[in-house]
């Protein structure tokens, strides 16, 4: 169905893909994974031909899609074989009405409204969405919005459906509503699926075959017993076993420990908390306190507040009611007392390069420190990269640079909202690891993430939220039903 | 081949038609607009109670939009303005003089505000942007629905994007230092993640197949009355033109 030969492609200086073949057979499933910047987005834009129709870039080789060449063909013509999600559902759903957005492919191909609504129909129901048909799309959970865009790649009948990390900002719910779907679309349709994921566990029993790239080229292959047999390589590109990541909520992961205070004064204290947006309440009656050098977890579903909780404890957002105390009641400076890193690091990247990125806080607060500024390059790894532009560097690289500008400041209390979007298990391990280090020596961490490794390995303490109020606050026990063996 | 079996046995389920669709709203809302508006004054007690009724018929929560203070406060002023000021005094209410022609004209303007208010109330609480949009496009102006989609869409993703562009400055001081550079760098960051934005839904839209000179207007939601309303509405208006 795909056939992919010697497929190199040249963003200006940069080699994303260097001699790609691959081949995929009709109603497979193929998982394609690897570490971040590898060239899997790469891959999927030349697949979908907006590479090189739609992207300018220098391409040698050859893609063909169900016996279709797609470089001597437009791209409405290749949307017609090959359907795409991207990563952002937000990026991708362009319209009022759930409705208008399934029916905006089949539009643009200028079939009759009869065909339209024909199509339409049957890709809200092959996906299970028929009810949210007049919803609006922005109103629509996480999950529910992937499948939107999977509704709306299915109504153009594409042949093959391509997956560009579909669950990487969903939470344990959402991406099993998606993996669903896509289970249910393979069985019923026969549909040939190529899925980039990073989160392995979720996608494993869909795929037939794994593909495992690394800087541009594909560096193994096959079913995924005996792709993950060779776990030491597999470890050194950054990816996870599966057994890392759990699909299980959270609430069967917690027990509540009668969390006791390690005799100190409380660091951060919030009582009877209430706060949100436009007259609506996200959290509600939130008493939570936070000790000098805790590393606590953040986890819930996506919606449940967590993102407010953090803002308000860092005096982003203002209580509605309650009373948010910090170190025995003194006003906290920003970047100093309490810093925020947040989840796309392009939205906080501002200067021209690392070294420029780093030093504008502490100049800001006329606190530059050469020692202290050579020493957060150094951990945060940015030392050979300091006269780059923070925009010319990978996702990981940026986020180090974000947190490294945080982390100048030498703030007391660090908040991280979830900073493992699109981030391969290296590159985390790597930015966590530091971040423990820190920890040990009196940051108290409080970190937002869906990442079951994460908290496992790095929190001391997890809270767990739910519909804007804390569920509970304990620690991390073993899944009841054994799925998971001692993690490294 | 699977898939294509599964899709010719799939039926498409049977819809019912609403018995008011968009050019039917379409039409009650101009014909509303064109009695009232062009009503002669000794005839605006018959066309608005006419208007007035079939408003509230069709859409009895578009009363609501009139009946708020701060709205019956400036009916009430505009009528006693203009009972004040425009013509002669030839009344007294009290003590108050006040001039019948200006009452007069004054109750004929609040007619009209009350009747083009609960028309524009109905006619926007029963057709949707998406459906307007439509309307315009079969009208000339193809892509206005994908450009009011991303509008509505990317606003309140570029809202979010400079709330927390603006929290990231402000974790490093914000403005206190090197003001102007501090904006600047606000400015840039903001746009260019607008424009990596934009570029973003761009390739999502290129990916199915999007181009404005070929692609189909949004639909129009069809209604059995549509027809009868419309030719309806032009005998209204005839009536009220030519004959009375």
């Amino acid at each position: 169905m795909i056939r992919v030969r010697n497929l190199s492609v040249r963003y200006g200086s940069v080699e994303a893909l260097r001699g790609v073949n691959l081949d995929v057979e009709r109603g497979e499933c193929v998982l394609i994974t690897g570490p971040s910047g590898c060239g899997k987005s790469t891959l999927v834009r030349a697949l979908t031909g907006l590479i090189p129709h739609a992207i300018p870039v220098s391409w040698e080789g050859e893609v063909e899609v169900a016996n279709f060449n797609v470089r001597d063909h437009s791209i409405p013509e290749t949307a017609q074989r090959i359907g795409v999600v991207f990563q952002n559902p937000s990026s991708q759903l362009f319209h009022l009405r759930v409705e208008d957005e399934i029916a905006f492919g089949p539009r643009n191909l200028g079939l009759s409204a009869d065909e339209v609504e024909s199509r339409l129909d049957w890709a809200l129901a092959s996906v299970g969405i028929s009810d949210l048909r007049e919803r609006r799309p922005t109103d629509l959970s996480g999950g529910q919005k992937q499948r939107v865009a999977i509704a709306a790649a299915l109504a153009m009948r594409p042949q093959v459906l391509v997956l560009d990390e579909p669950t990487a900002s969903l939470d344990v719910p959402g991406t099993k509503q998606v993996i669903a779907t896509l289970h249910e679309l393979r069985q019923q349709l026969g549909l040939t699926i190529v899925l980039i994921e990073h989160r392995l566990a979720a996608a494993a029993h869909l795929a037939d075959r794994v593909v495992v790239m690394e800087a541009g080229r594909i560096v193994a292959e096959g079913c995924m017993e005996s792709v993950f047999q060779d776990w030491q390589a597999l470890k050194a590109l950054g990816l996870r076993r599966l057994l890392d990541e759990p699909q299980a909520p959270w609430r069967e992961l917690l027990a509540p420990d009668g969390h006791s205070t390690p005799g100190l004064e409380p660091l951060l204290e919030m009582q009877g908390v209430s706060a949100g947006y436009n007259r609506r309440a996200v959290v509600e009656g939130i008493n939570l306190t936070l000790y000098p050098g805790e590393f606590v977890a953040l986890v819930g579903e996506n919606g449940a507040g967590k993102s407010t909780l953090a803002l308000v404890a860092a005096g982003l957002l203002k209580p509605k009611r309650g009373r948010v105390r910090y170190d025995g009641g003194r006003r906290p400076r920003p970047g100093l007392d309490i810093s925020v890193l947040f989840q796309d690091p392009s939205e906080q990247l501002f200067t021209d390069s690392v070294d420029e990125e780093i030093a504008f806080g502490p100049r800001n607060y006329r606190c530059f420190d050469t020692r202290i500024h050579n020493s957060t390059l150094v951990e945060t790894d940015m030392l050979d990269l300091r006269s780059r532009p923070p925009t010319a560097l990978s996702v990981g690289q940026q986020q180090r640079t974000a947190l490294g500008a945080c982390l100048s400041l030498r703030p007391k209390l660090l908040i991280l909202d979830e900073p493992t979007l699109g981030q391969d298990w290296g590159h985390l391990e790597r930015l966590m690891d530091h971040l423990a280090n820190l920890n040990r020596q009196g940051t108290t961490i409080l970190l937002i993430t869906h990442d079951y490794k994460l908290v496992y390995r790095y929190a001391r303490r997890v809270i767990l939220m739910k519909d804007g109020q804390i569920a509970l606050d304990g620690r991390l026990v073993r899944s009841p039903n054994n799925r998971i063996k001692e993690l490294q | 081949m699977i898939r294509e079996r599964v899709f010719q046995n799939f039926r498409v389920r049977e819809k019912r038609e609403p018995l008011i669709g968009t050019l039917g709203h379409l039409s009650i809302f101009a014909c509303s607009l064109g009695i009232i508006i062009f009503s002669p004054g000794e005839r605006i007690a018959i066309s608005s109670a006419l208007c007035l009724l079939v408003t509230l018929w069709l859409h009895p929560a578009s009363i609501r939009r009139v009946l708020r203070m701060r709205l019956l406060l400036l009916l009430g002023s505009l009528i006693l303005v203009n009972g004040l000021w425009v013509g002669a005094a030839d009344i007294q209410i009290g003590e108050i003089p006040f001039s019948s022609l200006g009452l007069q004209s004054g109750v004929q303007m609040a007619l009209r505000a009350v009747v083009i208010l609960m028309a524009v109330e109905g006619f926007s609480s029963s057709v949707d942007i998406s459906e307007i949009a439509g309307l315009l496009e079969r009208l000339g102006l193809s892509g206005l629905g994908f450009s009011i989609g991303i509008a509505v869409n990317l606003l309140s993703s570029l809202r979010e994007t400079s709330a927390n562009v603006w929290r990231s400055l402000y974790m490093r001081g914000g403005f206190r230092q090197q003001r102007w550079r501090a904006m600047q760098l606000f400015m840039v960051t903001f746009m260019a993640n607008a424009l990596r934005r934009g570029e973003e839904i761009t390739l999502a839209a290129e990916a199915r197949a999007y181009a404005p000179e070929r692609t189909r207007a949004l639909p129009l939601k069809k209604g059995c009355l549509d027809g009868w309303i419309l030719a309806g509405g032009f005998i209204v208006l005839f009536a009220f033109f030519l004959i009375l």
